[in-house]
């Protein structure tokens, strides 16, 4: 299927969905006929500039949508219940004091798509009630159960010993899901890289206080603290020492990016989940 | 231009003469050559005489539309820009920028003026793309960070009541950041304040509009009076707005309520009927 054709109609179904429309009422405000929307949906047809322009103005989505195949609506991070978004429903057991978003959870449904294929990943979602299409625009709410549920499944299936975190957390750093996020992949030194990241973590997920406490020319130490709603969601200490574990890597393999040679070793000092007040994390660079 | 555009020079010319429908990639491609957003090529409205002085080099020139009645400071419009860039990324604030065709040169000195446009059309492009009311509030609560190191900051930080600060402000202060209203506090005691806006003719007749401005900017300007006490290190005040030019009434009206901020400011334990 052409990759375009398919980022098309991913984004205007994903969008139009938000928006509350049917088809046919999308239709009716985009001045073509419900057969027609129906084939840019299913990614048999394409559109010009101009009916672009008009669905992009009607669904309030930015036009670049369309190059990542991604609707990348930057705002300020925030904890949120969420039941229904336009036309999706949300299972409470995910939509329930939602501190992360699809940003922060891309990199595991990109991980589950590539172990089990595009219409796997469609399963798996529809499995858990959730519709696929919620998870092409980034900002889009949902806690942090959700990802311990992805992440405990795709340890069940055994995909992830097969492949193993550091495989997972290389997802991370596809460029696409950080393109309103400030973060700078282009910083040569991973440090800087480190301290840029950190900083603009807050608008992937608003489940921990991320705080950059020592740095010199070689080593720097983070902590990671919990924020409160996280206890509502009743996450086992195992499973979040997983994410602690993902979290490492993601971040290391971020920072290390555009340095070439030089790498970022992150590892855990201390951590939250196994009695300590919060998580500490030392990074040091290495040839 | 064709090439600009990733086209062939005989698809160009069936494009140019509407025989054959434009791409999207091509337009993208256009915007990606020259400074003109992708929306500001299909939608219209380019500024002709911006785009060549901005290609002759001259960064400091500004859409007409923001050099008529330019009667706000500039500083306001900083402060929205750079919480745009540090809350929602460079590439946001990079992308309004190219589609209001202002460059940020533009932005060196927050005393210069601006026309209200300017503001209005920032935040009108954050509310097209789904952006929320607490969006723009906590744009306008995040001047008090934007102007941390300002001389404004040093005269509310030397106030010693967070009802002295309201009174500087709106008073003495306010043509520091736009002379579009007029700011009226009707009521002001030690723990609150009445705050009435009206618009002035100058700026009606200047614009040739009988209301300017937007929702988004009440909500900013709902923030900017929630953080005033902030400038002292104090709690914000509760602001809770009861009247809207938007909804046809004479005047935008806001209750400011800092009784926790004068509190504070006295180091006194807040009065029972607050703590239950």
């Amino acid at each position: 299927m052409d990759p375009s054709l398919e980022k098309l109609s991913a984004v205007l179904r994903s969008a139009r969905k938000r928006h509350g429309y049917s088809q046919n009422e999308f239709a009716r405000a985009l001045k073509t006929t419900q057969g027609t929307l129906s084939k840019i949906e299913n990614a048999q047809l394409t559109v010009d500039a101009h009916t672009w322009f008009d669905a992009c103005d009607i669904l309030k989505i930015p036009p670049h949508s369309l190059r990542a195949g991604l609707i990348d609506i930057a705002e300020p991070g925030s904890v949120q219940s969420v039941e229904r978004l336009g036309k999706y429903r949300i299972p409470k057991k995910y939509g329930a004091h939602a501190g992360s978003t699809v940003r922060s959870a891309l990199p595991f449904l990109q991980f589950f798509e590539k172990c089990e294929g595009g219409a796997g990943l469609r399963e798996y979602l529809e499995s858990k009630k959730l519709d696929p299409d919620y998870f092409v625009q980034l900002n889009n709410p949902i806690n942090l159960r959700f990802i311990v549920d992805l992440v405990g499944d795709m340890d069940a299936r055994g995909t992830l010993k097969a492949r193993g975190l550091k495989s997972l957390a290389s997802h991370f750093t596809t460029a696409p899901i950080h393109r309103s996020t400030d973060v700078d992949l282009s910083k040569t030194d991973p440090l800087d890289a480190l301290a840029s990241i950190l900083a603009n973590l807050p608008k992937y997920e608003s489940n921990h206080v991320y705080s950059l406490e020592e740095v010199d020319r070689t080593t720097a130490v983070y902590s990671v603290s919990p924020r409160d709603h996280l206890k509502e969601l009743g996450i086992p200490a195992s499973a979040m020492q997983i994410l602690c574990r993902y979290r490492e890597s993601a971040i290391g393999q971020l920072a290390s990016k555009g340095s070439g040679s030089l790498e970022l070793r992150v590892w855990e000092s201390e951590c939250s989940y196994k009695g300590a007040p919060k998580c500490v994390h030392r990074a040091e660079i290495v040839s | 231009m064709a090439a600009m555009m990733g086209l062939s020079s005989t698809a160009y010319r069936n494009h140019k003469s509407r025989s054959r429908s434009l791409p999207v990639d091509s337009v993208f491609s256009l915007a990606d050559h020259i400074p003109i957003s992708f929306e500001r090529i299909m939608g219209g409205g380019v500024d002709l005489e911006t785009l060549h002085e901005h290609a002759k080099g001259n960064v400091g020139h500004i859409p007409a539309r923001y050099r008529i009645g330019a009667f706000s400071k500039r500083r306001t419009s900083v402060n929205a820009l750079y919480f745009i860039e540090n809350h929602l990324g460079a590439a946001s604030k990079d992308e309004i920028l190219k589609h209001l065709q202002v460059n940020p040169a533009v932005f060196k000195n927050p005393d210069e003026t601006i026309s209200i446009h300017f503001v209005t059309d920032v935040l009108n492009y954050l509310a097209r793309y789904q952006h929320r009311r607490e969006s723009f509030v906590q744009i306008g609560r995040y001047s008090t960070d934007t102007n941390r190191h300002s001389r404004l900051a040093q005269v509310y930080a030397e106030c010693r009541t967070p009802s002295e600060m309201y009174d500087k402000l709106f008073n003495a202060l306010v043509s520091n950041y736009d002379e579009n209203y007029d700011y009226r506090l009707t009521r002001l005691s030690k723990i609150g304040a009445t705050l009435r806006v009206y618009q002035r003719k100058r700026t009606e007749d200047a614009l040739n509009l009988r209301v300017y401005g937007s929702v988004p900017i009440c909500w900013m300007r709902i923030g900017i009076n929630a953080a005033l006490p902030k400038y002292k290190q104090l709690p914000e005040a509760n602001v809770t707005k009861t009247k809207c030019i938007f909804e046809g009434d004479d005047c935008c009206e806001m209750e400011i309520d800092f009784e926790f901020s004068h509190y504070s400011a006295l180091r006194r334990p807040v009065p029972v009927h607050r703590c239950q």
